[in-house]
């Protein structure tokens, strides 16, 4: 998965390297500390694999290795079942959402206008602030009792909406909270992906004839699908571990509507001490992420060669 | 013409809608931060009113008025969190470049067996969900003593930091064209030589938006402090959030401790905006 | 100032035969040109050289001493690349100055030296302007001054004239000669272009698919290529081939295809009758080719009839496109400006004997 990988590795048919002689010993002191650092990681990542075979608990002094045991009970778990519905749920609207309207912001922002000018400068405010505070930002603006969000939404007819404190808004408050955050990500690096059309494409299309429509299906979406993907990929990858939002929205709640899988194992090991099963549940987790992050990645490879054409 | 005229005018008003969307809450937040606790809960919401430095004042500890009532400083001060935070940020930077710089070198320069697997590890921390790597840590940090220690936290943000000054230098480093080095090398330098005067000259730029990058990152995570740090090394993250759990919730000095806590990052980000685009995507999209 | 030996070099990259044991002798202060088509190993041999590729085997010497496992910097050698490869982030100075304090060249000397190449190339006006603000040409000249600046045995230049303008490439070719002059130095030097080639090199290595081909001076190599190849890369236009049968008769050696025959006498028909094949290909360059006829009269009659199917007019002459007739030959012929003849004139072709080129159809090599 070498995001940034040269393809091939050749330069006009020379490999890539520096001076041929020695050439053992030096990347290998160079990286030495980056792999000192990268098992310091690693292995507390093969302890949570462990772990999650075991029925470790921080009230148990004794680990004893449980075999498949918890995966088995996780699987057989209506929480288990529900914990996938809100972690999937919430990554897919997200994302989908987060697509559609990053496309709709980057092209508004491609424009010569004053507005789009100075938007491109401040659309980025939002992804800079920490996850936590945005939603503490956002919960600012919805107490039910004098929160601006239903003084600006009224005029619309949606009256004294419940936001987080209601089991059926609790997960789209927080999926808008991501939609506000991290929609600028997607807008920025398609703005970029935008940029880099040339001109000259659009004007072929212009003089054969095409609607704006027309245009965008056959210039813009083609050469910008590599972007696409990627930002699919980063933000797929990031909703699917969500935390932050979920945890400052309502620490999870109400009851457990918003248990995701890390908010699941968050609770299985700090609150319950079951330490077994909530590494087992973050494996599944991981476990997802790999299989889906490989597939965008080879789809991403096969788009780029597509545009670069 | 006409017809683009109307169509930017549109186009404007789409934006308009949009950017109130992305922008409001910003704008809220600082309102509210100026807002005496009657006003904040007043109905309707006021947009006009007498701004006040109570809550500024209480959050950072400097004594004011609170409902009414004459707060002492240092208690409800962010300050600590914000000294956190900054040590915890810019120590995991420091640790990242030392670490990562001459990694993303190696990655970028030479050709080695396990090259591509390496560089999959560093990119694989970036995605793995951060509690697989929490929950064993949260074990073995409380036996070796580094739970809520700066050390145990500048070592786990590497999580964080180190894959994305790896990947976003090592793209910098492959952009040099390899006949630059070369002509170095006939030049009169030793790899050590070709890395210092040319090699970290011109990637620059790239190590700039890897490091605005990984501060930012750094400065807005919250579930490492959560977990993995206490009292001694509470970020402005978890600091905040303590204010709203708080049993008195005094909704301007919550807006007030907000917005302290994301000025560092907001005026990076402004300022260093045009590098971001690249390191967002860890390099794969290049501006 | 030095000698260069390069002793049966071989560069493979896995089953890929870059370089095929090359063996050359370079004198001093010779201007040595490796010429050939892309791919042909004339780069990878350069820049094993430098000591920028490793060596699969063989050696090679600079001066009397193996520099095989020496690095490029120790080598005494500076390298002008295609690309130019200036440090973008440094001054033309800083530039040239570079290489001299990595060396501990004195400060002085290091000013001395600058002030005299720059002069010398005419860059003395720029020495404080950043690479990105020169021009193609400013830019070739910077990395031509980095590399005299350092005064070494071996100057080593990789095509360093293709990334410029046709008419800067003109000038500069004429310049280089000139430095050459004055700066007395061994140069090796890669190019694809053979007008370069003929025009710099006191020699010329003509390379193909890794192997030398052949090494001569340039009139040599424009009079007596070594196969057929070396023939139609170097002279513009090419060289005609036609393929023909070989006929001993007595003294006589007669050379026919379907729509000619050509007779040779004396010694050279004497070597053509040891040849092991009857198949030949035939080679005479454009100029070689004698046209009479065309508007009006019918010309030699113991011609080539053709017909005339293009005509180029360049100013100082023109090129004729031949069609034999009878035959697909196509002949291209190189005629005075004032020969007058149109697209479907009846010409006759005829070649001096002394100019023939007689080939081995299949191997290529040359008879005569």
């Amino acid at each position: 998965m070498a995001l940034n990988a040269q393809r091939g590795e050749t330069v006009a048919g020379r490999p890539v390297t520096a001076s041929p002689r020695r050439v053992n010993l030096e990347p290998l002191f160079l990286i030495a500390p980056a792999l000192v650092v990268c098992i310091g990681i690693l292995y507390p990542f093969g302890l949570a694999v462990f772990y999650s075979i075991t029925n470790y608990s921080l009230t148990l002094p004794i680990i004893k290795v449980t075999g498949l045991r918890n995966y088995a009970y996780i699987f057989s778990n209506a929480d288990f079942w529900h914990s996938t519905a809100v972690t999937l749920g919430y990554a897919v609207s997200a994302v989908a959402i987060e697509l559609v309207l990053g496309m709709i912001v980057a092209l508004l922002l491609d424009r010569d206008t004053l507005l789009a000018k100075v938007m491109r400068g401040l659309i980025i405010l939002p992804l800079m602030i920490a996850p936590v505070l945005g939603t503490l930002m956002w919960k600012l603006m919805m107490d039910p009792s004098f929160g601006v969000a239903n003084f600006l939404l009224s005029p619309f007819g949606l009256r004294n909406l419940t936001w987080g404190d209601s089991p059926y808004t609790a997960l789209p408050t927080a999926v808008l909270i991501d939609v506000w955050i991290y929609t600028p990500f997607i807008a920025l690096l398609l703005l970029a992906g935008l940029r880099s059309i040339s001109p000259s494409l659009y004007e072929a299309a212009e003089v054969d004839g095409a609607t704006p429509w027309g245009m965008f299906r056959a210039v813009t979406l083609p050469a910008i699908a590599p972007y696409l993907i990627v930002c699919t990929l980063f933000r797929m990858v990031d909703s699917l571990r969500a935390f932050d939002i979920l945890f400052a929205l309502t620490k999870g709640g109400p009851g457990n509507t918003l248990w995701n899988y890390q908010v699941t194992a968050y609770y299985q090991t700090i609150t319950f001490s079951n330490v077994g099963l909530g590494s087992a549940y973050m494996v599944i987790n991981w476990a997802i992420i790999y299989i889906l992050s490989q597939a965008l990645v080879s789809w991403w490879n096969g788009a780029k060669d597509r545009a670069a054409a | 013409m006409k017809a683009k005229t109307r169509r930017n005018i549109l186009g404007d008003a789409l934006l308009a809608v949009l950017s109130f969307f992305f922008l409001f809450p910003i704008y809220w937040a600082v309102l509210m931060a100026f807002k005496t606790q009657a006003d904040t809960t007043a109905w309707p919401p006021k947009f006009f009113f007498t701004p006040t430095l109570d809550n500024f004042r209480v959050v950072l500890g400097l004594g004011g008025e609170s409902s009414g009532e004459v707060i002492a400083g240092a208690s409800t001060s962010i300050i600590p969190a914000l000294g956190h935070s900054l040590v915890i940020s810019l120590g995991a930077l420091l640790v990242s470049l030392v670490v990562g710089i001459p990694a993303a070198y190696a990655l970028a320069r030479y050709k080695f067996a396990s090259r591509e697997s390496i560089a999959f590890t560093f990119l694989s921390f970036r995605f793995a969900p951060e509690l697989l790597v929490i929950i064993p840590l949260f074990v073995i940090f409380r036996n070796i003593r580094l739970y809520d220690t700066y050390v145990g936290m500048i070592w786990i943000y590497q999580l964080i930091t180190l894959p994305l000054v790896v990947w976003i230098v090592r793209g910098y480093f492959e952009d040099i064209p390899l006949e630059i080095e070369e002509a170095a090398k006939v030049d009169g330098c030793n790899w050590w030589g070709t890395f210092r005067h040319v090699a970290l000259p011109l990637a620059a730029p790239g190590i700039a938006a890897a490091l605005l990058l990984a501060f930012i990152y750094a400065w807005n995570n919250f579930i490492f402090v959560l977990i993995l740090g206490g009292e001694h090394t509470q970020t402005v993250t978890l600091a905040a959030l303590n204010f709203l759990s708080s049993e008195q919730q005094v909704y301007g000095q919550m807006a007030a401790a907000v917005l302290i806590s994301i000025l560092p990052v907001l005026a990076l980000a402004l300022y260093g905006q045009r590098y971001l685009v690249r390191g967002l995507s860890l390099g794969a999209v290049k501006e | 100032m030095a000698k260069i030996k390069l002793e049966q070099l071989t560069r493979k990259y896995g089953p890929v035969t870059a370089v095929d044991n090359v063996n050359l002798d370079i004198n001093d202060d010779e201007f040595l040109v490796l010429v050939g088509p892309s791919g042909c190993g004339k780069t990878t041999t350069l820049r094993m050289v430098a000591g920028l590729e490793d060596i699969t085997s063989g050696s090679v010497y600079i001066g009397d001493r193996r520099v095989n496992d020496v690095e490029p910097k120790d080598r005494d050698i500076a390298m002008v690349f295609q690309s130019y490869a200036l440090y973008p982030h440094m001054s033309v100075y800083d530039n040239m100055a570079f290489g001299l304090k990595m060396r501990k060249v004195p400060p002085s000397d290091i000013e001395r030296r600058i002030q005299e190449a720059s002069s010398m190339l005419g860059i003395g006006h720029l020495l404080k302007r950043k690479p990105r603000e020169l021009s193609g040409g400013q830019r070739q000249r910077v990395a031509l001054g980095r590399a005299i600046v350092r005064e070494p045995a071996v100057f080593l230049m990789d095509e360093p004239l293709s990334n410029l303008d046709a008419q800067v490439r003109a000038n500069t070719r004429t310049e280089l000669l000139r430095i050459h002059q004055r700066v007395k130095n061994t140069v090796m030097y890669v190019t694809h272009d053979q007008v370069e080639a003929m025009t710099m090199g006191d020699r010329i290595v003509v390379m193909k698919d890794g192997v030398v081909q052949q090494v001569a001076a340039p009139k040599e190599i424009y009079d007596h290529p070594a196969n057929k190849f070396v023939a139609s890369f170097i002279g513009s236009p090419p060289m005609n081939f036609l393929d023909a049968e070989l006929q001993i008769k007595g003294d006589t050696a007669v050379l026919s295809g379907p729509a000619f025959a050509f007779s040779i006498n004396g010694t050279s028909a004497q070597k053509l009758a040891n040849l092991p094949s009857r198949s030949v290909t035939l080679g005479v360059r454009p100029e070689d080719v004698i046209v009479s006829g065309g508007a009006g009269g019918i010309g030699d009659s113991a011609g080539m009839r053709s017909r005339v199917d293009v005509v180029e007019t360049l100013g100082a002459e023109q090129h004729l496109f031949l069609m034999a007739e009878g035959s697909s030959h196509a002949l291209l012929a190189r005629v005075n400006a004032d020969y007058h003849a149109q697209i479907g004139d009846q010409v006759s072709a005829t070649i001096d004997p002394g100019k023939l080129h007689v080939f081995d159809r299949e191997s290529g090599a040359a008879y005569l």
